[in-house]
């Protein structure tokens, strides 16, 4: 059976992302990649980005997703290097620790 | 409007149904209709090249999410692959941009309706909807731009899936002639 690289080389992988994640602060506070299987059963990693909340303003929410999707996709190589299909999902930072405190509470 | 755009405005609506109190339900909603409002706006347009429009529902039936997904894959490695070659600016290579932001809307989105649809331990934040509305609505903007545009087309015709596994495909030629002789045989049983 095939193992995309990311599953057989995990810590790499996350040092990888949070190279890119670094690059990208201070819009990104944080990327956290899961690895799974997409709904066809595709290896793949879908990225938690943690947006600041001053960069994730309804108006120009649009432009600052697609550059961070742009620089993970270009830096990271998912795909072409690790062998995981990416998916993205945009949180507020102000959002992500809401639903901390309401996992912890 | 056409049924697509209904479709994306219709999503937009449920994402902000709730404003003061956001309702997962709502939201998973939004989600989901976004995914259809791409996906029907490609088939719309993939069936408008059928000539006879009685059938263009019926054909429209004949595309599927995996076969979609697995033509998207491929055509942004294919853009990729163009746009790593620097091509000159121009219209080809903005419609190339444009058709892989259309791609990949379609695979983030397809993902996406999926979990909004049967991942019930997901908590839906009201950025992480409104962030997949805009890639929607931007592939909805990519689109119309390119829709009439070779590549554009061709994509179309790939949403229909795979050229392997398809009946009617011409076999290899090794294959006819093994199966001639053996019909020919005079010692064969007569087929059931």
């Amino acid at each position: 059976m095939y193992l995309p690289k990311a599953f057989a080389q995990q810590a790499q992988f996350q040092a990888a992302v949070a190279r890119a994640a670094r690059s990208l602060a201070p819009q990104v506070v944080s990327i956290i990649p899961t690895l799974g299987d997409d709904w066809m059963g595709e290896p793949s990693v879908f990225f938690m980005v943690i947006l600041a909340d001053s960069a994730a303003r309804r108006d120009r929410l649009s432009k600052v997703t697609n550059q961070v999707s742009e620089t993970v996709v270009q830096q990271v190589q998912p795909l072409e290097k690790w062998g995981v299909l990416p998916y993205f999902n945009f949180r507020a930072e102000s959002e992500q620790a809401r639903l901390n405190q309401s996992t912890l509470a | 409007m056409s049924f697509p755009d209904d479709l994306l405005e219709l999503a937009q609506h449920l994402a902000d149904l709730y404003p003061d109190r956001p309702h997962q339900a709502s939201f998973r909603r939004a989600v989901s209709t976004a995914y259809y409002a791409l996906f029907h706006l490609l088939i719309s347009d993939a069936t408008a090249n059928w000539a006879r429009p009685e059938l263009r529902a019926m054909l429209a039936r004949c595309f599927d999410h995996g076969p979609m997904k697995t033509a998207s894959k491929a055509t942004i490695a294919e853009v990729t692959r163009v746009l790593k070659a620097n091509p000159p600016e121009g219209r080809e290579k903005t419609a190339a941009m444009h058709l892989r932001t259309v791609a990949n809307a379609f695979i983030q989105a397809q993902q996406q309706r999926n979990d909004a649809d049967y991942n019930i331990a997901k908590e839906w934040t009201p950025l992480e909807v409104a962030s997949h509305l805009a890639l929607v609505s931007d592939a909805f903007r990519a689109w119309k731009t390119i829709r009439d545009e070779p590549d554009a087309q061709a994509y179309l015709v790939l949403l229909l899936g795979p050229r392997e596994g398809r009946p009617n495909q011409p076999k290899p030629s090794g294959a006819g002639v093994k199966r001639k002789k053996k019909l020919n045989s005079p010692g064969a049983p007569p087929r059931a």
